[in-house]
């Protein structure tokens, strides 16, 4: 079973994922206390790392990382196994995202999207209030991408990081955010053509915008 | 349907319809290179601290759910103990009942205790005890108000 957990941090989804998954959620809803150590050692690292990218700061990413687990391990007997526990998890990370960002009172800003011809065109990308600066990246390109992605509005940049980062299909999307996939698909096209602004630099002349 | 129209056209959120929906499945399969980009960001570990006090709370959490799952148990558990022993103690009281007597024995219980308290050589016997006088003694005037004797 070790063995299993390990290979599964190579992998994003797949039935062998499924599956050890249904069984140590099986093992949880029976209180055992080894299986909730390993789901927690299986997921610790991409719920972080999601909600790390979703909020300001390391400590409020810390504290809702947590409470993700608290929450889901104290209803885990609700689980009904309908979604993944992955997408379970993910779900419970995105609403207290959503949570903070509206306690914070985060309301996102038009941001021009101009075109070669100089048209410009308003989407609703960007919450110019937060200083990407504050996000802790090594490299240069990885820290325009990340202050890329904090410049997007929570709507925009949980599609992007569920999709692109976590490896979440759009029904799992569709699922975790509560819109339909259509509204999943157009979230993630406005977000990537907001990178491919912001990041033009970086990429080759043909998806440059 | 241009990238520009289509990027209109969802910034306006009308509906989609299949063809819009699959000129979008085109564009994003298109957006691919910075979808790789973004893929390629390292994954953030959350600190060994952090990890250490989650692992803590989950073993607390694991323990509360344990003991809430044995409380019907202890309830059905003291309930039966509670049961036993208050059947243990009427038990006992039943016993410790004396038997029942019939009348006619507690009145041959009485009249040898009667006879039991009477002195030998008392002029009241137990036969005589109905003959008794019912009217009560004499009054002694000198205490109830009558006249002092003469001196």
């Amino acid at each position: 079973m070790d063995v299993a957990i390990g290979a599964i941090g190579l992998l994003h989804s797949g039935a062998a994922e499924r599956s050890i998954e249904n069984e140590l959620v099986r093992r949880c809803k029976e209180r055992d206390p080894e299986a909730f150590g390993k789901l927690l050692e299986l997921y610790q690292a991409r719920v972080y790392g999601f909600v790390r990218r979703m909020v300001r700061s390391a400590d409020e990413a810390e504290d809702i990382a947590q409470e993700v687990f608290v929450k889901a391990f104290q209803n885990i007997s609700k689980f009904d196994g309908r979604a993944s526990f992955s997408t379970w998890l993910f779900k419970i990370a995105s609403n207290l995202c959503i949570d903070k960002a509206r306690r914070h009172q985060r309301r996102p800003e038009p941001v021009s999207l101009s075109n070669d011809d100089g048209d410009a065109r308003e989407v609703e990308t960007s919450d110019l209030r937060w200083d990407p600066q504050n996000v802790a990246v090594v490299g240069e390109m990885e820290r325009a991408i990340e202050a890329a992605i904090a410049s997007l509005s929570e709507k925009l940049r949980g599609v992007l990081l569920l999709h692109d980062l976590e490896g979440l299909s759009y029904d799992e999307i569709a699922t975790t955010v509560g819109v339909p996939v259509g509204t999943v698909k157009s979230r993630l096209f406005l977000a990537r053509a907001h990178l491919q602004a912001a990041l033009s630099a970086y990429l080759k002349p043909e998806e440059a915008i | 349907m241009k990238r520009e129209d289509l990027l209109k056209h969802i910034e306006n959120d009308k509906t989609m319809s299949p063809e819009i929906e699959a000129q979008l499945d085109t564009e994003l399969d298109a957006q691919s290179q910075v979808s790789n980009m973004v893929r390629s960001l390292p994954v953030e570990e959350p600190s060994l601290e952090w990890q250490s006090r989650v692992r803590q709370q989950t073993q607390v959490i694991v323990r509360k759910a344990r003991r809430a799952a044995l409380w019907p148990l202890r309830v059905a558990g003291v309930s039966v103990v509670g049961a036993a022993a208050c059947a243990i103690f009427v038990a006992n009281m039943v016993a410790d009942r004396p038997e029942k007597i019939s009348t006619e024995a507690m009145l041959n219980w009485h009249d040898e205790a009667v006879a039991a308290s009477v002195l030998p050589g008392d002029s009241i016997s137990l036969a005589g005890a109905s003959t008794l006088p019912s009217k009560p003694a004499a009054r002694n005037d000198l205490f109830d108000g009558g006249s002092l004797p003469s001196l």
